[in-house]
């Protein structure tokens, strides 16, 4: 497995912090990323293709 | 990756961080979430304010009067600066403790998260953290 990493920039100046996960898939990702999107309103967020082809392989099982 | 996400914190939501960041701010404030207090003037006078998390005066400055954070209805919490105070205690103060109150936010989330924390830079304009998950 890949190793699973998470990178959060802090916008000192706007107060506004991105999230960039790595590795994750399927719920643990969404798990994690809502974990850090409870902080505030979240303003853009994207799934990237591994989240999507987890989310195909769950619904398929 | 996995995926990508951009959030704005613009309310000061969680009282426990607010608490926190105005500890790492170097006050030791009083909390009485949910059992608002009056607010003291500079010479120790009642306010007719309450709130719920109190900088005593005595740590805002002298001839200061208490800093508050009241807790409205949504949940958000709002500063009480009084006018004289409010040349020092500003919104670049403000900024500051949003800062320090989403510091705290992302290491604590992280922990909650079960990531571990391998990097935490402060640099131009940014603090870039880096965590790991087992």
């Amino acid at each position: 497995m890949a190793q699973r990493k998470v990178k959060v920039v802090l916008n000192t100046d706007t107060c506004e912090f991105s999230v960039d996960l790595t590795g994750f898939q399927g719920k643990g990702c969404a798990d994690v990323s809502r974990m850090f999107e409870n902080l505030g309103q979240v303003t853009k967020s994207q799934k990237k293709p591994e989240f999507k082809q987890e989310t195909i392989n769950l619904i398929r099982k | 990756m996995s995926a990508y996400s951009e959030t704005a914190v613009k309310d000061f939501k969680d009282g426990e961080l607010l608490i926190q960041a105005l500890e790492e701010m170097g006050f030791k404030p009083v909390n009485c979430i949910g059992k608002p207090q009056h607010l003291e003037g500079y010479q120790g006078d009642k306010r007719e304010q309450t709130a719920d998390i109190i900088i005593p005066r005595k740590q805002v400055g002298g001839a200061a009067n208490d800093i508050g954070f009241v807790r409205k209805p949504d949940g958000t919490y709002t500063a009480i600066i009084s006018e004289y105070d409010s040349s020092r205690y500003n919104a670049g103060w403000l900024k500051k403790l949003r800062v320090s109150y989403t510091d705290k936010g992302i290491q604590r989330q992280a922990k909650r998260a079960g990531l571990t924390a391998v990097k935490r830079e402060s640099g131009k304009g940014q603090i870039v953290y880096e965590f790991l998950k087992a």
